[in-house]
């Protein structure tokens, strides 16, 4: 099985099979990918002939004093810069659309794998880490796959071609400035290494600023409580101003970088204009053609400037990329066997047979249980915190592999079905009432998106929750969720409650919540749940008395292991561990 | 927002000086290549005296030759180009050093007040939001002190070193160069106000793709339940489609715009490369200025379409500010008095009289409150979610200061008290377990580091997290936290009990703090509790009757009103919600409870009951 590596590394180094795999994304753009590629060359080769025209205007339209041959050349020349913009234009255009378009995709990919990925993923790995892998890495992937590959090739072929022309016009000229590329390289080398050793300084740097400035405002009561403000502040200073010192040292290494490449230009054009004028004065070359060189030397040094950063947003890129991977490559635990047929509509019936489970396979949370729920009765778990009722509930629900046994539903092996059809068929609450943000009215219908307001009308009204909906503010369209979090926890818990009887499973899971609610919405919560449980399987992690003892049958978990099963009135004559409890729990509240 | 700027006062003076000093140099740097141009041009023409290339030495350097005269200026021209060199790194530099120092103290500044600003703060803003603000805000105000004030000194420094330059050499060309300018300038902003609602939607577009993979992550255990990760991914699918068109959209948008302003840049450089052709020709400039005319208009039109850059920039960080001096100018919630006293040794008696208070006005959380709690107690506030139980403990610790009415801690009135005082007295355990990403240790010696190892095991072990403890892998140094170990949720709350132990209360307010504790370990950590808090108060929130039923005395807390106070007898003989839970709640932990420790802790309880003096 694949581990998920979910460190935080900045930066990567260059990785030539992970561009690969990156470019074979680009495969379904191919054809509008070519078409930028090839504009791009156009473009370089209409701006690699531009220094001509002014070698024309030096050359030959100046000593002949002829301003209509300057204007037609100006022209020519104007003419080849506007043609070669709008070549890098379509250019610019094009490979923006493929990069775009691959970044959507690998959105969509990384959603469609977050779909697939089993439970012990989201126990495993934080809310924020998963959220990055849509946002920030995306972003950070923008830059190389929309122009990446055309920066590098763009600037290769500008540099080469460049450097050819001035081999072109005049092979002394270019062999008194062609020492200068390799030094530049080394230059560029040594640059590189450095920088971006300290950018990853730089960056670790703020990232524990911002880790502890995180953490301060996250555990602000804990700090107030306690009284720490003050040693706060002193270790966030020197937090601060190591950082300040390592973007202080980055921008002395990159201050001094971008001067010397000036330098280098201008000790190239000293060149160029001293042995040029020297071999103009020997007649062994025109003006106009040091003029040329002067421009293609320009040419050459252009791109050599600008990529300098460049590598650093590779590096950051291929850091992303490794976690993007990553995620995509992950194996789910736990996916549809080979042949797994969805199941028929079932009546409920559910079989516990031998089974053991650990969420870490070396410490099992439930010994050999075995436990057999008639179709639509109900049962209540009961027991102690870590007893392994929630992890019953769990794995009837596949959420999690389990090691041993079999859970068979209407005799079917639940492992033989597939999970969507599974989960069609059953409904569940949790503690958490999660609902999405939107209408109360879109969070009934969540399960059955195409199910008319009526439809959810009479399953609200048949809970008794219809009054309780349109005595809302906005009724039935009151916003909830994330941003609505003004809803109690008794509504949200009666809104739940609703969803699972729209959706209308066979069997339905409860994880019964524990903090108290008013009196009144306890009632409606009651009342509701006895209606919903109405012929549907039900498993419920009780913690309340009502629950329980209107429970078809209770169960008692113990370590994992079941110690006792019966009614209510069963249990207590049975003068166990149940009956121990009630007699305890009535002494102490009558 | 130039207000950012004042505690850097003289990094700013220095960084504006080498600004203009590179500037300078720069401008010189390029003008000095006109008498070297100059010279070739005069040799080309004239085609004196030809040289071979075997002695350009000879050639550059014999005085009053136009060779010398090339070589003289090339040798300034190196000069002035090394200098500008230095003043470009100097530049970077300092551009670097003041916009970190100015950070520096912008951020000192936001941390301290977000330490001291009080909670009704955090209870308006998401934690997201405020560390958003304290980082991602202040960089916008950075980037467009970086990118946007110190390029727009470098656009107009350029604009009046060049464009000077260039009147002084050729007024009239300099006059044609500046019709170009307009054009350019209503180009670029055209371009900026159609892109500012292109870029909003964008932000929209991602907000509500962020917003549905969030959901769909904080809610996956509804998706798989009911099978809808089809549909999920349809939606999904439909949003990211949008926000495909909208950055679509801004790539159309950018490419119109970049060609259009190179554009204008490459046909006003060559309109004028032409025209200045012609004036050669005719003699009224020499080629060196022309040279220099290219350079200058280059160097002007490279910096001006910074602009759009710099709006943007602007915009950002003004909204960025706005937001930050929300929080600078925050007052403090709860102002300590100028003569604030510290709080006198004392047991932890805790009177409440008529104390009201909301979060918002308009919405009474807690009504006219009062009671009275003698040191030594154990007092149990139970009541349904919501009702307003922990804000009587935030209220205790002056977190908040009640809208009317008055809190008293051993006969002080705590608003007359120093804050750090009346903190010092007591101890948190919160609902939320929060722990810091450090080691065992420096987290349970939280309030004390200094604390030796002896207290430090002392506490660990009153909590019943020795233990568990020992088993690490590196024990008290074993880092905990995002980066370490991970711990259960029952650890997690053995820490914090042990952490509040420390820090030696005289009242410990345990919020529903013993919730993922099994029965057993709960009742030893009681036990040791009750040895250590002999003498002292401590406050249990709890929604459960199981633990609140131990207490001295039990206020049950409804909207805001002690509905009922007493004991956990009187208040199961009266007929209310406290009998109404405690009959529906069935409660779990009482499955494998020892019997020994249930009936000590219950007989113990009994004893020491009906010390609650009604008012």
């Amino acid at each position: 099985m694949a581990t998920y590596q979910d460190d935080d590394n900045e930066y990567s180094p260059i990785n030539a099979k992970m561009i690969l795999r990156l470019m074979s994304w680009l495969k379904p753009y191919r054809w509008l990918y070519v078409l930028g590629a090839l504009s791009g060359v156009v473009s370089i080769l209409l701006e690699l002939i531009t220094p001509e025209f002014m070698r024309r205007i030096a050359d030959e339209a100046l000593p002949n004093r002829d301003p209509g041959e300057i204007i037609r050349l100006s022209l020519y020349w104007g003419g080849a810069m506007l043609l070669s913009l709008l070549f890098d234009a379509i250019q610019v255009g094009a490979t923006r659309r493929c990069g775009e378009k691959v970044i959507n995709d690998f959105r969509l990919a990384i959603f469609a794998q977050l779909q697939r990925l089993s439970m012990s993923f989201y126990d495993r790995t934080k809310l924020g880490r998963i959220i990055t892998r849509g946002t920030s890495d995306m972003d950070a992937l923008r830059e190389p796959v929309v122009s990446g590959v055309n920066t590098v090739a763009f600037s290769a072929l500008m540099m080469v071609g460049a450097a050819a022309m001035i081999y072109h016009t005049d092979w002394r000229l270019f062999l008194a400035i062609a020492w200068l590329a390799p030094v530049m390289t080394y230059c560029n080398h040594i640059y590189r290494e450095k920088i971006g050793a300290q950018y990853q300084i730089a960056r670790a740097g703020y990232s524990s600023v911002a880790a502890n400035l995180a953490e301060n405002v996250v555990g602000v009561r804990v700090v107030n409580a306690f009284n720490r403000q003050d040693e706060n502040l002193e270790k966030f200073n020197e937090l601060q101003v190591q950082n300040t010192r390592n973007n202080v040292e980055v921008a002395n290494i990159s201050g001094i970088y971008q001067p010397f490449l000036e330098f280098i230009k201008f000790i190239g054009q000293v060149i160029i204009l001293a042995y040029g004028g020297a071999l103009v004065m020997s007649g062994k070359l025109t003006a106009g053609q040091v003029i040329k060189v002067f421009f293609y030397w320009d040419f050459y040094m252009r791109p050599t400037i600008n990529m300098g950063n460049f590598y650093n947003v590779l590096m950051a890129a291929m850091a992303s990329c490794e976690r993007i991977f990553g995620l995509i490559d992950l194996i789910p635990d736990l996916v549809d066997r080979p042949g797994a047929k969805p199941l028929p509509r079932i009546t409920g019936h559910v079989v516990f047979d031998h089974v053991t489970f650990g969420y870490n396979a070396d410490r099992p949370v439930l010994h050999d249980l075995s436990l057999e729920i008639p179709a639509g009765k109900t049962y209540a778990l009961v027991g102690a915190t870590g007893s392994g009722k929630s992890s019953t509930v769990s794995l009837l629900a596949r959420f999690y592999e389990f090691q041993n046994g079999r859970i068979l539903v209407d005799g079917q092996d639940i492992r033989d079905a597939t999970v969507e059809s599974l989960h069609k068929q059953m409904g569940l609450v949790l503690q958490s009432n999660y609902l999405f943000t939107g209408t109360i009215l879109d969070n009934i219908r969540y399960a059955r998106p195409d199910s008319s307001d009526e439809d959810v009308y009479a399953a609200a009204k048949s809970l008794g929750l219809h009054e309780t909906f349109v005595s809302l503010a906005d009724g039935y369209h009151t916003t909830v969720g994330e941003r609505g979090s003004s809803v109690s926890l008794g509504l949200r818990q009666l809104i739940c409650f609703t969803r699972v009887l729209v959706a209308n499973p066979s069997i339905f899971l409860l994880d019964e919540a524990t903090s108290s609610i008013d009196t009144v919405t306890e009632m409606k919560v009651q009342t509701a749940l006895e209606k919903l449980v109405q012929g549907r399987t039900t498993i419920i992690v009780a913690h309340r008395l009502s629950t329980i003892v209107k429970a078809d049958c209770i169960v008692v978990l113990e370590h994992g292991k079941i110690i006792e099963k019966g009614t209510h009135s069963e249990l207590v004559a049975a003068k166990g561990h149940y009956a121990n409890l009630y007699e305890r729990f009535v002494a102490q509240t009558s | 927002m130039f207000s950012f700027m004042l505690p850097v006062k003289f990094e700013v003076a220095v960084t504006a000086l080498v600004f203009v000093a590179c500037n300078a140099a720069e401008v010189a740097a390029d003008y000095l290549l006109k008498p070297a141009v100059d010279v070739v041009q005069h040799l080309a023409f004239e085609r004196s005296s030809p040289v071979s290339p075997e002695s350009v030495w000879a050639w550059l350097t014999t005085p009053d030759t136009p060779g010398h005269a090339l070589f003289i200026s090339l040798i300034w021209l190196l000069v002035a180009r090394v200098i500008f060199g230095i003043f470009v790194w100097a530049k970077t530099y300092c551009s670097t050093w003041q916009s970190m120092s100015m950070v520096y103290y912008m951020r000192e500044a936001v941390y301290d007040r977000l330490q001291r600003v009080g909670f009704s703060f955090y209870d308006q803003y998401s934690t997201g939001q405020l560390i958003n603000r304290a980082l991602t805000d202040l960089q916008n105000v950075r980037q467009f002190v970086v990118v946007g004030l110190q390029s727009s000194i470098d656009i107009v420094l350029t604009l009046i070193g060049y464009f000077g330059l260039l009147l002084y050499r050729s007024p009239t060309l300099a006059g044609y160069a500046a019709l170009s300018l307009p054009i350019w300038f209503f180009t670029i902003r055209y371009f900026a106000i159609k892109s500012r609602p292109v870029y909003e939607a964008q932000m929209a577009a991602s907000d509500g793709m962020i917003q549905l993979l969030t959901e769909n992550i904080a809610g996956v255990h509804v998706v798989r339940a009911f099978a809808t990760e089809e549909l999920e991914k349809k939606k999904f699918k439909a949003s990211c489609e949008t926000l495909l068109q909208k950055l679509l959209d801004g790539a159309r948008l950018q490419q119109q715009m970049t060609p259009a302003i190179r554009g204008i840049a490459t046909a006003t450089n060559i309109m004028l490369f032409g025209l200045g052709a012609i004036f050669v020709q005719r003699g009224v400039l020499n080629l060196g200025d022309l040279v220099f005319f290219g350079v200058a208009m280059n160097k002007i039109l490279t910096r001006l379409q910074q602009i759009n850059v710099i709006s943007d920039a602007y915009q950002k960080a003004v909204v960025s500010s706005d937001r930050f001096f929300e929080i600078l100018d925050c007052p403090d919630a709860t102002p300590q008095a100028p003569d604030a006293m510290p709080l006198r040794p004392g047991g932890g008696a805790v009177k409440f009289s008529r104390v009201f208070f909301g979060y918002e006005p308009g919405k009474q959380v807690i009504e006219d409150i009062s009671f009275s709690v003698p040191a030594g107690s154990i007092v149990a506030l139970v009541g349904p979610t919501g009702s307003g139980k922990t804000t009587l403990s935030a209220l205790l610790a002056r977190f908040y200061d009640p809208e009317l009415g008055s809190i008293q801690i051993d006969g002080q009135d705590i608003r007359d008290l120093t804050l750090q005082s009346v903190r010092d007295a007591i101890g948190f355990v919160f609902q939320e377990t929060y722990l810091f990403s450090d080691t065992v240790a420096r987290n349970i010696a939280y309030s004390d580091k200094d604390a030796p190892l002896s207290r430090i095991k002392e506490a660990a072990r009153i909590a019943q997290a020795d233990e568990f403890i020992d088993k690490l892998p590196g024990k008290y140094d074993q880092m905990i936290g995002e980066y370490g170990a991970t711990l259960s949720g029952g650890q997690r709350q053995r820490l914090a009990i042990a952490r509040a132990v420390l820090h030696n209360p005289r009242i410990l307010v345990l919020d529903d703090s013993l919730s993922a504790i099994d029965p057993e370990t709960e009742a030893q950590i009681r036990a040791g509790l009750e040895k250590i808090m002999k003498g002292r108060t401590v406050f249990l929130i709890t929604s459960r009757i199981s633990s609140a039923k131990r207490a001295d005395h039990i206020l049950v807390v409804e909207d805001g009103k002690i509905a009922q106070r007493g004991t956990h007898d009187e208040l199961l003989r009266a007929d209310g919600y406290y009998r109404s839970v405690a009959r529906s709640q069935f409660a779990e932990e009482g499955a494998s409870h020892p019997e020994s420790h249930m009936d000590r802790l219950h007989g113990r309880r009994r004893s020491r009951s009906g010390r609650l003096i009604e008012q």
